[in-house]
């Protein structure tokens, strides 16, 4: 760095030391508290999606054994009968200055709107099958979403934390050094100019 | 908000059947519409998206997931179950950050 050595400058670049310090310490704080979020938070994701994948592979089956028994057609247009699903909304919660949503509990109980005639429990089966399907899957997009962005959140303050542990921490170590060093150097040379002066006297 | 999900026919029925409405799609061009279809209504808070689906698209799948969170996106399996090779989100989440978490 090309900065004169001179006491001003000295004082100058050792507060801007204890700023970085100080930067540095609350990041890297900032970061373990984020970590330990994401890790309890995978926990969760895991745990749904491993039950995501049961309950689809059950809905998936009835719905198959529905169709057979009743005709994919007819499957298709108790569909069309059925009023459209606008149960969820969310708010957004902030960790640590990250926005994450949070999903309202929704209602897992939607009332089949078919009747008794030309169905049967197959139907009925995949029917529940679906509905919990859903309540699982609004449950692990806020997981997910939750984890992806607290994880960009977590690379940005690696960023930071490294580049004040490698590179601006260090740097301005040399510069207090080097500056140090120098007026150390100017005062012992003057020093002995001075006794010189005084010999000679 | 509303559910959307893309799909292939069973989870289009499947989903049909709870009041989610969708778009069956089968090739990457169709997947890309269907896509964005999805993200052009507001009102489509959660995206249901199958993983087969999802890789035909991963790049802008991946774009809307890491970096703009709005609507929620979720991946499920389709009727052949889970896929095989796919990375789990721990291990997502190790390569974003290139930290390993235990």
């Amino acid at each position: 760095m090309n900065i004169s050595p001179t006491k001003s400058n000295l004082l100058a670049t050792k507060r801007a030391l204890v700023f970085a310090e100080e930067g540095y310490t609350l990041l890297n704080r900032k970061r373990n508290v984020l970590i330990r979020e994401i890790m309890q938070l995978i926990d969760d994701a895991r745990e749904v999606q491993e039950s995501i994948e049961t309950v689809f592979a059950r809905a998936y089956s009835s719905l198959q054994k529905a169709n057979l028994s009743i005709g994919i057609e007819y499957v298709e247009e108790l569909g069309f009968s059925i009023p459209e699903n606008d149960s969820i909304s969310y708010r957004l919660r902030s960790v640590m200055g990250v926005e994450v949503p949070s999903i309202e509990e929704i209602d897992e109980n939607i009332e089949p709107s078919y009747g008794f005639f030309r169905t049967n429990t197959n139907l009925d089966q995949a029917f529940k099958a679906f509905q919990k399907a859903l309540s699982l899957i609004a449950r692990l997009s806020e997981i997910e979403t939750t984890v992806y962005k607290l994880s960009v959140e977590i690379k940005k303050t690696q960023r930071r934390v490294h580049a004040l542990e490698k590179v601006l921490i260090p740097q301005y170590k040399a510069l207090v050094k080097f500056i140090e060093s120098y007026i150390e150097e100017t005062e012992r040379d003057d020093f002995f100019r001075m006794k010189m002066l005084k010999a000679r006297r | 908000m509303k559910y959307f999900v893309i799909g292939d026919e069973d989870t289009i029925l499947g989903f049909g059947m709870v009041g989610v409405k969708g778009r069956q799609v089968s090739n990457e061009s169709e997947a890309d519409a269907a896509f964005k279809e999805a993200l052009s209504d507001r009102e489509n808070g959660i995206i249901i998206i199958t993983e087969r689906i999802a890789d035909m698209i991963r790049p802008l799948v991946e774009h809307y997931i890491f970096t703009i969170g709005f609507p929620l996106i979720v991946e499920i399996p389709d009727r052949l179950g889970k896929m095989q090779g796919k990375p789990g989100i721990r291990e997502l989440v190790n390569n974003a950050i290139g930290i390993k978490l235990q």
